[in-house]
Parts: C-alpha cells; sequence; structure tokens
C-alpha cells in the first residue's frame, strides 16, 4: 500500500508505522527516544538559525570598523555579546518560551555581558554610566575614525549599539521568524557607516553578511517547508531536512546572487549630488552657510543684506585676506576642494607643523599677531576661518587641517562654526621683494592635484585684441617680458587687475567657472572680461598652472571693518560682502604666496602685498606681441636654464592643432557609431536567429516543416491552436491565409482578405503538408526526404504572411517572438508510455501535470 | 521564465521592489555601496525565477478512494501513487490534496530532490460524519524554492467522489400490512402471466429465443424486445421523504432533517433487506435514481442511499404528488415526515387512497427548535388514516419503528371496536 521505505538514517525509524494512521499522529508507544530526536532536531534548526543570526550581524558590524581607530577593540567583546546573545535565544526558544521573555532574556544576560566589558561589573553601576557617557561625548567630538587613548574611547557606545541591534536582527530572525524584516537592521547596521564615513564593507565582508543573510532566509524557509507537509519518503514522518538537490540549487542560486552584488555594482555608474552641490536649505533665515566655500561665496556676496559674521580682536595692523580654505582641484567643471587628509592627530590643538617651502631665514624673521575670533551663530561654515599661514591655533571641537593645504575642517557631521570662539597665532613672513622677484618654481615642488588641469584646457581659444590664441600662447604672451617664474605671477596679476581690460561686475559676471565660462570670461568683446573675484582667482590659477606653477584658489574674507566702524581698538568685523577669492601660488624657499587678481575696483592697491605690486620689467604689455625677453619668448634659442624644453615645444605641438581646427571628436564619433552598431546588432538578433531557426527547420522533416508553420503563425501574431490534431489545425491555419502578392499587388491593404480559398495554391499546400505530417505521425514506416517540403512550407509562410496587416507584417519581421517561445516540451514528446501496471481500483485515474 | 517572473511571492516581490529602490537611490546620491545591496536583493528573486522557471517535472497521480461509498462515521482511504516522469524539478513540490474540510485536515506533502522515475504511494483517511457527495481533489502542486521567493502553482485536475449516505440502524421486523400480510412474512412472490397489458418485455440478449420477440413493443422502440415468460412479483415499498424547508427545524447537522433522512434511510435498508424493492419520493416528487427496477437489492439500496446522501432542504410549500399517477397500485408507504399542516391532508390523503399500508414516522419537529414536544403531526396522520409514530429528538428509532408495528396491531383492533383511530396512535414521546 503505502511505500514504505528507509528514513533517513538520521532519525531512528519508528518501529511499525501504520499506514492507517493516516494524517493523526500515532505511534505512541514507540516512546520517549522519539521525542527525544524530536527535541534534538528542534534544537538543532534553533541553534543553527540564532548562529547564523548573529553571526551574520556581527559580520555586518565589521563595517562599524572605521568608527575607531581600533576596531579590534570592540569586534572581539562584541563577537562574545553575540554568541551570548544566540545562544540564550536558541535555548529559550527551544524551551518554548515565550517571545517577549525571549528578548528580555537575551537582553539582560547581554546586558550583563556587555557590562562586564565595560565595567568589569555585571550590572550598570555609574562606572559604566559614566563610561557610556564619556563615549558618546567623544562620538560627538571625535570624527572617525576616533582615536583611541587613556581619555577617548568609544568602543562602549560601539558595544551598546551593537548589543541592541543584535537583539533586534535576533528578534526579526530568531523570535519572529522573519527573516527577511531582519534585512531591514541589518541594512541599517551596514549603512549607517556608509553614510557617516563615506565606505561600506570590503568585498568579502560583504559577500560574507550577504551569504549569513541569505543562510537566514533559507534555514527558515526551510524550517517552514519542513512544517508545511510531510515527506512521502519517510512514511508520513515529518521532513527532517531538504534534500541536497534543494539545498544545492539553493546555494547556486544565493552564490549567484552574492557574486552578482559583488560584480555588477563596479559597472553601475553613480552620480554625486550630494558632495558639494548641495545648497542651504533656507535662504532666508539670516544665515551664512560655508560648506562648499566656491559654491556659497557668490551666494552670499548677492546677498543684499551684510550680515556680520566674525568679530576678530587683533594686535595685526592688516588684518585683510583671512582665509576659509582652499580649493585645490580644478576639473572641467569647477574649482573644487579637493581632497584632505585629516586624520584624527592633527586636531587643532596647540602648535602647527612648519610651513611647508619656506626658506629658515624668512620664517624667522616674521611677525606674529595674535588673533581672537569670535564667529556669530549666523556664520555656519564647516571651515574653520583662519590666518595662512598661523603656527598655532586652539580650537574647541574637533577642528582638523591638512597639513599640505593648511585649512582647517570640521572633523563631527553637525560641527560647524556657528557661535563658536577660537584664537591662533598669524605669521607675517617677512619676504624680501627683491629675492622673491628673482624666485623660479617647478611642479614638483608640489603634489600633482595642485598642477594638473584638465585636457584642452590650455588649448580653449581665446579672444584678444592681439589675436585670438590658444590661452597657452595668450599666457605665455603675457608674461613675455619677464625672467622670473615669480615676475611671471606678477604679470599675471597686473594683467588681471589692470593691462587686460578687465572690469568687476558681479552681476554680470558668468555663474560658474568651469572651463567654458573660462573662456568666456578672458575673451575681450561682447559680454568679455567681466566677472568677480571667483573669475579672476579662478582664472590666475588656471593660467599659473599653465605656466607650471602650483596654484591654488583661497576663499575668504578680503577686508573687514576696522576700529573706525566698531569703535573698539584693535578690533575688526568681517561681514559677508566681505567674502572673496584669491590665489595662492607655490614658489619653493617662500611657500605659499598671495596674489590677488580682482581688480582695483574690488580690491584696494594698498591692501595688496608689495611684492606683487613691484615692478617688474620693461615691456609688461598686455598683448605682449613680440616683446623678446628671450628668456621668456618660446621661439627663443636659448631657453632659460631653469625651465625645461616641454613649454617651448608644447606651443608648437599645440598650435597646428588649433589652426587645423582639428578639435573635432573623433573618440565621440567613434564611441558613438559602435553604440549604434551594438544597438543594430540587438535589433537585428532575433531577426537573425529567427533566421537560423528557420533555416534548420526547412531543412527537416514534417515535424520540423509543421513547427516553422507554427512559428510563423505565432510571428505574426496568431494564436495557434494548440493541442489540436493537424487536420482541425490547418482548418484554423487556413483561414488566416491570404493572397500572395503576385499578379495584382495589393501589399498595401490594411486589413487584407483571408480566409479559405483565397489563395489556393497555399490551401492546397497546406494540405500537402498536413498530408505528410499525418502519414509522419500516424502510419509506419513513412519516410519523407527531409527538406522536401520547404517550398510547401514557404508557400504558406507567404500566404500567413499576405494574410496579416502590414503592422502584424513589420512584427514578424522584427518581433519575431516565436524566438522568445519555447515549444512546449509535451507536445512533441512521444506519447507518454502508460504506467507500469498498477494496482489501481476501478475509480483510478492516470492524472498528468 | 515568464510564468515564474509572475509567480514571486510576495516576499520576492517586496524584494524585487527595495533592491531597484536601492539600487537608483545608490546611483543618484552617489553611494556605490549601497548599490551592492540593492544588486543583491534584486539579484535574488531574479535568479531564483530564472531557475525555478527551468524545471521541467511532469508529474502523474493515481488516485482511489476505497470504498466510495461510506455510512457517516466511517473511514474511507484515500490513495495516491505518485511519478514523476520529467526531470527533477529545481526546487521544491508542495503538494496539497483539496479535500473538503468536513472530511478532516488536507494533507500536504513536501516533495524534493525527486528524480526521473521516482514513484510512492501514500495512503490517507478520510472520515466524515455529515452524510453528503463530496469530491476529493484535486491535488495543487506549487514549486517552491529555497528562499520564499518563487510560487508556482499548478494543478491536477482529477478528482474522486466520495458519497458519505446517512447513518442507518438495524430496525426490528415488525408487520407491515398492506396487501400480502397473509403469510405472516411477506416476500416477494410470483406474479402469474397474465394478460397481453401485463407483458413485461427486455432487450434482446445473444441466446433469447427468438420466437419470444415482442413485435409490438420491437417496432415501437426500434429494436428488439423479447418478452419476459415470468414476472415475479415484487413486494414493492415507497419512502416517502418530507425535505421541505418549512416542515424542519434547526440547522445544519443538528437539523430534524438529519434525523428525518437517518431514519428514511434506515427504513429503507430495513425493507430493502426484507425483499421490499425501495424507492424514494421526496417532497419534489419520485428520485429519478431510485424508480422501482427489477435489479439487485444491494444496487438498489445502494442507488437510493446515495440519493439520500444528497438530499437538501426543498423550497417548496406543497408535497408533489405526480409520483403516484393515475391508479392505485397497492404497496407499501412508509413516510418520514415533518411538520404537516392542513394544507398537506389533501396530499397525504390521496397517498393513504393510493397505496395499500401508509405508515408515517412524524418528527415531533418543535422538540428540535428546542421547544417542548407536543407529538408532531402523528395524531393528525392518524386521524388521516395512517399508522404513524412520533419521532422525537432522543427517541431511539428501533423503539418507534417496534411502536409502529404495534400500532397497526392496536389500530386494527380499535377500528373494530369503533375507537377513533387516533386514540390508538397516540404514541409517541
Amino acid at each position: 500500500m503505502t511505500a514504505t521505505q528507509a528514513p533517513p538514517g538520521s532519525t531512528p525509524p519508528p518501529p511499525s508505522k501504520p499506514t492507517t494512521s493516516g494524517l493523526r499522529s500515532s505511534g505512541r508507544g514507540t516512546g520517549r527516544h522519539r521525542d527525544w530526536a524530536r527535541e534534538r532536531s528542534a534544537l538543532r534548526i534553533e541553534l543553527r538559525m540564532a548562529a547564523a543570526t548573529v553571526l551574520t550581524t556581527w559580520l555586518a558590524m565589521w563595517s562599524w570598523r572605521g568608527f575607531t581607530a581600533e576596531p579590534g577593540g570592540f569586534l572581539g567583546p562584541l563577537l562574545l555579546v553575540a554568541l551570548t546573545v544566540g545562544l540564550v535565544g536558541a535555548l529559550a526558544r527551544w524551551r518554548r518560551v515565550p517571545g517577549v521573555l525571549v528578548v528580555v532574556l537575551q537582553a539582560l544576560i547581554g546586558g550583563v555581558v556587555v557590562c562586564l566589558q565595560v565595567a568589569g561589573r555585571p550590572y550598570p553601576g555609574p562606572a559604566f554610566w559614566e563610561a557610556f557617557a564619556d563615549a558618546v561625548h567623544d562620538a560627538n567630538t571625535y570624527a572617525p575614525p576616533v582615536p583611541v587613548t587613556a581619555t577617548i574611547d568609544v568602543v562602549p557606545l560601539l558595544l551598546v549599539s551593537g548589543l541592541i541591534a543584535l537583539l533586534i536582527v535576533d528578534l526579526c530572525a530568531g523570535t519572529l521568524r522573519r527573516a527577511p524584516l531582519a534585512g531591514l537592521p541589518l541594512l541599517t547596521i551596514y549603512s549607517v557607516p556608509v553614510s557617516l564615513l563615506g565606505g561600506g564593507l570590503s568585498w568579502p565582508l560583504f559577500a560574507g553578511t550577504a551569504a549569513g543573510f541569505l543562510a537566514m532566509l533559507f534555514f527558515q524557509e526551510e524550517e517552514h517547508l519542513t512544517r508545511w507537509g510531510r515527506s512521502l519518503d519517510g512514511a508520513g514522518e515529518p521532513v527532517r531536512r531538504m534534500s541536497d538537490s534543494l539545498r544545492g540549487s539553493a546555494f547556486g542560486i544565493g552564490a549567484a546572487a552574492v557574486a552578482a552584488a559583488v560584480v555588477i555594482p563596479m559597472a553601475i555608474p553613480t552620480f554625486n549630488f550630494s558632495i558639494f552641490d548641495v545648497g542651504p536649505g533656507g535662504d532666508g533665515d539670516g544665515d551664512i552657510q560655508v560648506t562648499n566655500p566656491m559654491a556659497d561665496l557668490r551666494r552670499d556676496l548677492q546677498r543684499g543684506e551684510d550680515i556680520p559674521l566674525l568679530t576678530v580682536r587683533t594686535d595685526d595692523p592688516m588684518p585683510n585676506h583671512l582665509r576659509i580654505s582652499v580649493l585645490n582641484r580644478f576639473t572641467e567643471r569647477e574649482w573644487s576642494a579637493g581632497d584632505r587628509s585629516v586624520p584624527s592627530s592633527q586636531l587643532a590643538q596647540g602648535d602647527l607643523p612648519a610651513l611647508a617651502g619656506v626658506e629658515a631665514p624668512v620664517a624667522e624673521e616674521s611677525a606674529t599677531y595674535d588673533y581672537q575670533v569670535e564667529v556669530s551663530d549666523s556664520f555656519d561654515s564647516r571651515w574653520l576661518p583662519t590666518q595662512a599661514p598661523i603656527d598655532w591655533i586652539r580650537a574647541d571641537g574637533d577642528w582638523r587641517f591638512d597639513t599640505s593645504s593648511m585649512d582647517f575642517l570640521a572633523g563631527g557631521e553637525d560641527q560647524t562654526t556657528a557661535g563658536m570662539s577660537y584664537e591662533m597665532n598669524a605669521v607675517r613672513l617677512a619676504y624680501d621683494d627683491a629675492r622673491l622677484l628673482d624666485l623660479d618654481t617647478q611642479p614638483a615642488a608640489a603634489p600633482s592635484e595642485l598642477t594638473t588641469l584638465p585636457d584642452d584646457v590650455s588649448k580653449l581659444q581665446i579672444e584678444d585684441p592681439s589675436g585670438t590664441a590658444s590661452l597657452e600662447t595668450l599666457t605665455r604672451r603675457i608674461v613675455g617680458g619677464t625672467t622670473s617664474d615669480f615676475q611671471a605671477a606678477v604679470a599675471l596679476q597686473q594683467w588681471f587687475r589692470k593691462d587686460g581690460g578687465f572690469t568687476y561686475d558681479l552681476a554680470k559676471s558668468p555663474p560658474e567657472v568651469g572651463a567654458d565660462e573660462l573662456q568666456a570670461f578672458l575673451s575681450a568683446g561682447e559680454g568679455g572680461r567681466v566677472g568677480y573675484c571667483e573669475q579672476y582667482a579662478a582664472s590666475m590659477a588656471v593660467m599659473a598652472r599653465i605656466l607650471d606653477i602650483p596654484s591654488r584658489v583661497a576663499v575668504g574674507f578680503l577686508q573687514p571693518d576696522g576700529p573706525d566702524v566698531t569703535g573698539e581698538a584693535n578690533t575688526y568685523v568681517y561681514s559677508s560682502h566681505d567674502l572673496h577669492a584669491w590665489v595662492e601660488l607655490f614658489f619653493p624657499g617662500a611657500g605659499w604666496v598671495l596674489f590677488d587678481p580682482t581688480p582695483q575696483l574690488r580690491v584696494p592697491q594698498d591692501i595688496l602685498p608689495t611684492y606683487t605690486t613691484a615692478d617688474i620689467g620693461s615691456e609688461p604689455l598686455p598683448t605682449g606681441t613680440s616683446e623678446p625677453r628671450p628668456t621668456r619668448e618660446p621661439s627663443a634659442t636659448a631657453p632659460a636654464p631653469t625651465r625645461t624644453s616641454t613649454p617651448a615645444t608644447q606651443p608648437q605641438t599645440a598650435e597646428p592643432a588649433t589652426e587645423s581646427g582639428s578639435r573635432f571628436p573623433w573618440g565621440w564619433l567613434v564611441g558613438v557609431l559602435v553604440v549604434i552598431a551594438l544597438v543594430a546588432l540587438l535589433v537585428r538578433l532575433p531577426h537573425v536567429i529567427r533566421g537560423r531557426q528557420r533555416a534548420r527547420r526547412l531543412s527537416g522533416g514534417p515535424e520540423a516543416a509543421w513547427a516553422e508553420l507554427r512559428a510563423s503563425a505565432l510571428d505574426h501574431g496568431r494564436t495557434w491552436p494548440e493541442g489540436r490534431s493537424p487536420r482541425e489545425t490547418a482548418d484554423v491555419v487556413g483561414g488566416w491565409f491570404g493572397r500572395r502578392p503576385g499578379a495584382e499587388d495589393h501589399d498595401d491593404n490594411e486589413r487584407p482578405a483571408h480566409g479559405p480559398g483565397v489563395d489556393p495554391d497555399a490551401d492546397a499546400a497546406l494540405a500537402r503538408l498536413v498530408d505528410e505530417l499525418e502519414r509522419a505521425r500516424y502510419s509506419r514506416g513513412h519516410v519523407v526526404e527531409p527538406g522536401t517540403l520547404r517550398p510547401d512550407v514557404l508557400a504558406c509562410c507567404a500566404a500567413l504572411s499576405a494574410g496579416s496587416t502590414p503592422r502584424a507584417r513589420r512584427r514578424a519581421a522584427w518581433v519575431p517572438v516565436s524566438v522568445l517561445h519555447r515549444q512546449d516540451p509535451a507536445e512533441h514528446q512521444s506519447p507518454e508510455p502508460p504506467p507500469d501496471s498498477e494496482p489501481v481500483g476501478s475509480n483510478a485515474r492516470v492524472d498528468h501535470i | 521564465m515568464r510564468e515564474a517572473l509572475a509567480g514571486l511571492t510576495v516576499r520576492g516581490r517586496a524584494f524585487l521592489a527595495a533592491g531597484i529602490t536601492a539600487i537608483l537611490c545608490a546611483i543618484l546620491l552617489g553611494q556605490p555601496s549601497l548599490i551592492r545591496v540593492g544588486v543583491l536583493v534584486v539579484a535574488v528573486p531574479l535568479v531564483t525565477a530564472l531557475v525555478i522557471g527551468r524545471s521541467r517535472y511532469r508529474l502523474a497521480l493515481v488516485r482511489t478512494v476505497t470504498p466510495q461509498l461510506v455510512t457517516a462515521g466511517q473511514p474511507a482511504r484515500v490513495n495516491l501513487a505518485l511519478t514523476n516522469e520529467g526531470r527533477t524539478p529545481n526546487g521544491v513540490l508542495m503538494l496539497e490534496d483539496h479535500v473538503p474540510y468536513v472530511l478532516g485536515t488536507r494533507p500536504r506533502f513536501v516533495l524534493d530532490g525527486i528524480g526521473h522515475g521516482w514513484r510512492r504511494q501514500v495512503t490517507y483517511q478520510v472520515r466524515s460524519d455529515v452524510r453528503g457527495r463530496f469530491e476529493i481533489g484535486p491535488m495543487t502542486v506549487r514549486v517552491g524554492d529555497g528562499f520564499g521567493m518563487v510560487e508556482l502553482g499548478r494543478a491536477f485536475r482529477m478528482t474522486v467522489p466520495l458519497i458519505v449516505t446517512p447513518r442507518t440502524v438495524p430496525l426490528p421486523v415488525i408487520p407491515l400490512g398492506g396487501g400480502w400480510t397473509g403469510s405472516g412474512d411477506n416476500r416477494p412472490r410470483a406474479f402469474a402471466s397474465g394478460s397481453a397489458e401485463d407483458v413485461t418485455v427486455r432487450e434482446y440478449r445473444q441466446g433469447d429465443d427468438l420466437r419470444r420477440v415482442h413485435w409490438r413493443s420491437s417496432a415501437r422502440i426500434g429494436e428488439l424486445m423479447v418478452r419476459r415468460e415470468e414476472q415475479p412479483w415484487q413486494s414493492r415499498a415507497t419512502i416517502v421523504l418530507d425535505n421541505r424547508l418549512i416542515a424542519h427545524r434547526g440547522q445544519g447537522i443538528a437539523s430534524s432533517l438529519e434525523a428525518a433522512v437517518s431514519a428514511a434511510a434506515s427504513i429503507a435498508v430495513h425493507l430493502s433487506q426484507r425483499g421490499f424493492q425501495v424507492r424514494l419520493v421526496t417532497a419534489a416528487g419520485e428520485d429519478t435514481a431510485t424508480p422501482w427496477h427489477v435489479r439487485d437489492a444491494d444496487l438498489n439500496i445502494r442507488t437510493l442511499l446515495e440519493s439520500l446522501a444528497v438530499v437538501s432542504f426543498d423550497d417548496r410549500d406543497r408535497l408533489d404528488t405526480s409520483w403516484m399517477g393515475e391508479a392505485a397500485h397497492g404497496g407499501l408507504t412508509v413516510a418520514v415526515l415533518g411538520a404537516v399542516d392542513q394544507a398537506d391532508a389533501p396530499a397525504l390523503r390521496r397517498i393513504v387512497h393510493h397505496t395499500a399500508a401508509a405508515l408515517a414516522i412524524a418528527l415531533d419537529v418543535d422538540a428540535w427548535s428546542g421547544m417542548p414536544g407536543n407529538g408532531g403531526a402523528a395524531p393528525f396522520l392518524t386521524r388521516s388514516g395512517w399508522r404513524a409514530v412520533a419521532l422525537a429528538p432522543r427517541d431511539r428509532l428501533e423503539a418507534v419503528w417496534e411502536d409502529l408495528g404495534r400500532t397497526s396491531a392496536r389500530e386494527g383492533v380499535g377500528l373494530e371496536n369503533g375507537i377513533d383511530p387516533a386514540v390508538g396512535a397516540g404514541v409517541g414521546s
């Protein structure tokens, strides 16, 4: 009767399982060891699930490593917490403790472990709370990774968060038995550091976490399935475990999904809409926000109201050019702050490293001024305004500096300057102007970020009264009469301020500082050479880089209202209309030197450093036509020894390119062509596949010919009558036939006549086809030469096409749907052999699916 | 693949939606590490659908139910023979046999990793305390996967009926009256070969003597018919079951109709055992499945029980009497009646006149609705010429049946002595 077969070896088989017991459990006498086996199995299931849950959670918590400088400090204890929580949960659920109690138990015992780790006592005593509060404070104060010192330790916070996360994940996956739900807390664990730190798990860890999550899903589903019904193999035994085939397929699916998750993202581009373009929310609340210095600068300047932002007490007689930040990186689109390296060791607390690139004599003779800065509540900046350079600073909070740019960046996420006050020592370097003017520089003196330009910027065509030339040519013309890099820089500034014919106008300035705007700004003529500090600074920095001088754009305050306005001695007020941008160029020996190319209207001559206004030579001609200071002239026979030969050759290589107008985007064209080719290939792919299928079928026997007819009908949007005899099918198909275009041409008929008898030839061909098919199917020994039916099939297909609307015909040609339809395998199988003799009753019938 | 995508579960769809959202957000917000999560969450249901959609399995099911006719409360066994004639399915097959809930829980089986040629038999029991006709099956098959992302449903088409007949109780032999009470034991007797009108015919069978061909019938029917030489007398009995809604009280299994059906079934079995040809008449008229036929008594009673198994309430107001025909035919009539009123009197009186002996069991239907019983329609029936007893919910049918037998005896005495039959029929609860 019932197939009795040995149950899986892991569980002892019941001695005798009466088949009549049906669905009711029986076998009471088989005793205790069965119960014990069941219990053991239940415990195994619980433990398995709990282990998968907590280990997955723990793996996901590896993404928190970035929060602290010593990740081992919390990962180890967290593993212990995780195992405890998992074990407690598994045992409690095994003993069928109510769900609420399970969570409470886990929280209690997990809490004890955490307390032991944090404060050495199994309960949250004062020491624990103190450590916890300190950790919270540290986490708020310092940006990740938070250093681990005697006083700074965020591990208690991480441990408590980890415990809570573990409890939630285990509640979802274990107690509630909703493994998919556990994905949400896991995602939170994973994505919190992604959003705070900007980086995720490394891919092996991610793959591990993903595999763990999938394992949780599988365990839960397996449990669900085993409870869903009983196995047919074990004579009514409940299913103990799924077969290896299912496990294998689940493993395969999981592996494929994880692999896809690791590989595919590399091919997906991301568009960063958030880093520097997120403007402040409210413009009308009177707050000044400096997040992206350049973008905010313009908005703040254009604001009608002049809001006081900083109050500075200093003994510096000229507290001009108070810098907020520098922009290092120039892309085609904009100047941006670039990368900063701000490890937690570089806090704005105390002495700062020696000034980069400044010769010892200059540094020693410099004067220092004490600055006490108070920031108003309405100045919301993630950068700390400081003088440049400074040698000492004390600012509370997590302010960090980059050793190269020496600007100060908020470490904490929500940290801004609003309302804070701090002190610093500004250094006024005692430059010897004469020495400065002889300085040369080389690109290697600074990081490549400070010297690189996007391609093609130097080839921008600039209109100039002296004639249109590339930006590089123009630049070299401007600095033509100078003998050193420093003089070239001075020449550039003078060109912007005086000689170039520039006008300062904030309202008419172009909105951006990308390459295109640069071109428009520098070109003389209608609408050109009008701008404000941003354009001046950006353009001069670009031109300096063309001359291989490391350059960066500084953003800050230009000139405060002095004591005459504030009424207090040594007190200055910087307001929003003082925001400004200028240029810093690097010269070995002098360090970063300030230049300000913005015209007189905005920047008076008297607040400029004296070296920038020095007389630099005989011929500061703006047009720089042909004044041959041999050292600066590219075509000179004897280049200056300090210059490499590259600049000399560059114009020669660049000029022909510009003149021949060969800036045609060949790469673009090739790319577009390739894409078009690919698209065309994709579009024609179904057609090609269909063509090959047709060729194969046409050379086959009657079945193949019939299949081709079916495919053709499907292509034309007809519904093939499945499961009918060939003759019945032919009756239907014959009704679709139209007259093939021959003697009279009626190809463009919207609704061509179709039906039996419209095309007698096709009907005859169809009849022959059916006849051959029936003979092949039902008669014995009928052999049809492969390929002989080709004309008949072609005639039928043509008639089908003629009987269809033009739309259906187009569809058949371009989107042959039969390619997608898999032939129903049952249809062409030989009739199923009847099941072997079975002791079936009189009312038994065989049913198939 | 398309089928598999359509078969995505809520979980699968949620994963897909969440994943796509995550990917889009990650792309727009520039969080490449979230793309991974999105891709993972999208890939799991898609890959699963791909794998499950490629399953090519073919199951054959042979279902047997033995016996197909059971009395209420008796178990029947359903035997399933499953064969996998296709390839190994990629997922788990979840089989659920759709058994009416009255018959017990639906058996569910989990098949997993079955290869080609895999074959199993499984037997389970069904049992119903409620009479009726139940379709066992069809069996549905769902293909699931290890992550619960996809569930493809298919179903076998075949169902097997199981007929659960009313419970019957063995009844004692009582004198039934009617036209053949002379010998004490009422048994079928041969009926003498009569006139031409009495001739009954049957189809020609191979081996029949050509001389017995009844040409007139053959001409009328269109095929050869032969005379039957002898026709055994039939003791014919008609069981009238009043299944009108207005005649009964109570609902479902606790209604008085169930008691009436059960009583009718017991009487039918009893009479059949005593050699009667029994037919069933309900308020809707003669049951077409159980006319008087010459056939095996077992077969006959089986059909009758099947009819009784599916008897349900009838909405009509009056008993249909068209089954009685023109002439009185004699025979025994046993009526199982609910509440009757004056409007039913003509029909009841006609039955009395129509038959040789009219016995009635009148259910005290008010007792079924919780009110105190009042003897039901028994006195009324007795006055109409029936031999009637009342049946209350707690009465045992055997005892009531025996009372019915005694009634007949006393009734005869009562009539001779000029006593009103109603007095003699005052038997009941």
